[in-house]
């Protein structure tokens, strides 16, 4: 219905409008019986171009350890850490996108995993920070959260686009950017930020807020919880 | 059936973590074992941050040693006076190791020490336990002169430097029903090792508190359990309460899971635990607490798949 009301607005709407997104969840809501969600994306574009789409989670610091062996043990050994590190990354574009843009352009919008800057924190050889990257990326990308490869956009018909993202049960909670970028002939013609929000509902936010608001009562209930959940037994399972 | 845990921020199989906790409870009915030793390895197996992974199963060692420690409060097989000596020294161990434990994450080691702590405490007293009941169970197979010391079996013959020492201890207190008049600091001590280690580790730690009162305070086997338990269920409700305050680690849906688990299976322990005696019941736990040290030991022996590992701030 959203999706329809959307085409509506946009077949309607005045001429100039030259790139428009939308998506099938306005927020993804996460309930106990989450378990990842594929997202689909609508959009329009005049005139048809060039489409990359890019799904940007909530930055966090992030230290990437490397396991070293000391003396026949496998323990941790150096780390690294990085300033603001994408939590989720993800990229849809309606080909290959070094036949879209130009490398400068893909470095200046990170688009692709390859764009992607990763600043560590303190001073660091540079040979250090490029395998720690990699690390980083390859880490992330078995977790689920980076995008192996882009995904496919497809155009319905000479505006109407269409892709679909996946987002795994341990995605990031916290607010997210969409951003559309339409190409022609490799120049940038149009750009679109779409705000986006993960967040618990029902009762698995209850317990989270439960959980960091009051969190003595929470620890008090989580023991009457084990108390009285055992009594029960006891009760149930009596021998006679 | 795939269930998303709140604190945990992660989806995970419901039926595993219910199989996990009712196999858990049994070791604990039959043992007087908390089985957090158990629960924390695989829920960290199972890709559960390990904060959460300790601060939850704390409280499924609440559920799971209540259910026990009802099961032996009916067959008195408690001894309270000795259990309230044991506390004084778990109080003052759980908030020492919480301090420890924030040192720890603070330079930033907590996995190294916690991981190579369980190996060792794991390999050593299994192997220990093993040893001694298979010498046990030999003598008693093929001996047939103790069939009715049991609970005296592994005193040594010639006073060693520990009875010496026990002998020598101050502030000597009566425990009438263990029928021992020994120093208070040896339960206190043994309860301030138990609450390092259920704040630290992360575990009750019974089967360091069992084999250390069979075999330093020589107490009665049939009071070991029962009383080991009473002092694990107190001291883990306190690491719980603490947890949830002080790092937001407990997550209410995957204990809820646990112990629904848990409760069933030591409802089957308690049960079994009569037909499971003595050096049986020993090389049965060591055999366990061995292959879990083990198993624990290959991962910092093997060579890691995967070099590198993410922590998000």
């Amino acid at each position: 219905m959203r999706i329809f009301i959307f085409v509506l607005f946009v077949l309607i709407s005045p001429a100039h409008a030259k790139l428009d997104i939308d998506i099938s969840e306005p927020n993804l809501e996460i309930t106990t019986g989450f378990t990842g969600d594929t997202l689909t994306l609508f959009g329009t574009a005049q005139p048809k171009g060039d489409i990359i789409i890019l799904v940007k989670g909530p930055r966090k610091d992030t230290t990437v350890r490397r396991k070293a062996n000391v003396m026949g043990l496998w323990l941790h050994g150096r780390s690294m850490t990085f300033r603001d590190v994408w939590g989720y990354y993800n990229i849809a574009s309606s080909k290959p996108i070094a036949d879209i843009a130009s490398p400068d352009i893909l470095a200046q919008y990170n688009m692709g995993l390859n764009s992607l800057v990763f600043i560590p924190k303190g001073k660091e050889k540079q040979s250090d920070i490029s395998r720690f990257t990699e690390a980083l990326i390859q880490n992330k990308q078995l977790s689920g959260l980076y995008a192996l490869t882009p995904n496919a956009v497809d155009f319905l018909n000479d505006s109407l686009f269409k892709t679909t993202i996946n987002m795994p049960a341990n995605v990031p909670l916290g607010d997210y950017e969409i951003e559309a970028f339409l190409f022609r002939n490799g120049q940038l013609i149009d750009q679109e930020t779409h705000p986006f929000n993960i967040a618990q509902v029902g009762i698995a936010a209850n317990v989270h807020d439960f959980a960091y608001h009051r969190p003595f009562l929470y620890g008090i209930s989580v023991i009457l919880l084990a108390l009285l959940s055992s009594l029960i037994a006891i009760v149930l399972l009596r021998r006679e | 059936m795939q269930i998303y845990l709140p604190i945990a921020e992660m989806a995970v199989q419901a039926e595993t973590i219910a199989l996990l906790g009712a196999v858990v409870g049994v070791i604990s009915g039959v043992f007087g074992v908390g089985g957090g030793f158990l629960t924390t390895p695989f829920l960290i197996f199972l890709g559960i941050p390990p904060a959460v992974a300790v601060g939850t199963q704390a409280s499924q060692l609440v559920a799971s040693s209540t259910t026990a420690v009802i099961g032996h409060w009916k067959k008195r097989n408690i001894d309270l006076k000795m259990a309230w000596y044991l506390l004084i020294g778990g109080f003052i161990g759980t908030v020492v190791g919480i301090f420890i434990f924030r040192l720890l994450q603070y330079i930033g080691q907590v996995d190294l020490v916690v991981s190579v702590l369980y190996v060792v405490f794991l390999c050593a007293i299994g192997g220990m336990m093993l040893s001694e009941s298979v010498t046990t169970l030999y003598h008693s197979t093929f001996k047939k002169d103790n069939a009715d010391d049991e609970g005296t079996s592994q005193t040594p013959s010639k006073p060693s430097y520990w009875d010496h020492l026990r002998a020598t201890l101050p502030y000597k207190v009566q425990f009438p029903e263990s029928r021992l008049y020994i120093s208070a600091i040896i339960p206190i001590v043994i309860g301030i090792i138990g609450g390092l280690m259920v704040s630290v580790m992360g575990i009750g730690a019974g089967f360091l508190l069992v084999p250390a009162m069979i075999y330093m305070l020589r107490m009665p086997p049939l009071l070991v359990a029962g009383t080991t338990l009473l002092q694990i269920l107190i001291t883990s409700a306190i690491a719980c309460i603490l947890h949830a305050v002080m790092n937001q680690t407990v997550d209410l849906i995957l204990a809820s899971i646990l112990i629904g688990g848990s409760v069933i299976g030591a409802q089957i322990g308690v049960r079994l635990s009569p037909y499971i005696k003595g050096a049986t019941a020993r090389f049965l736990l060591a055999s366990i607490i061995t292959i879990v040290g083990l198993r624990l030991a290959s991962d910092l022996l093997i060579p890691p798949e995967n070099l590198y590992s993410l922590v998000v701030r």
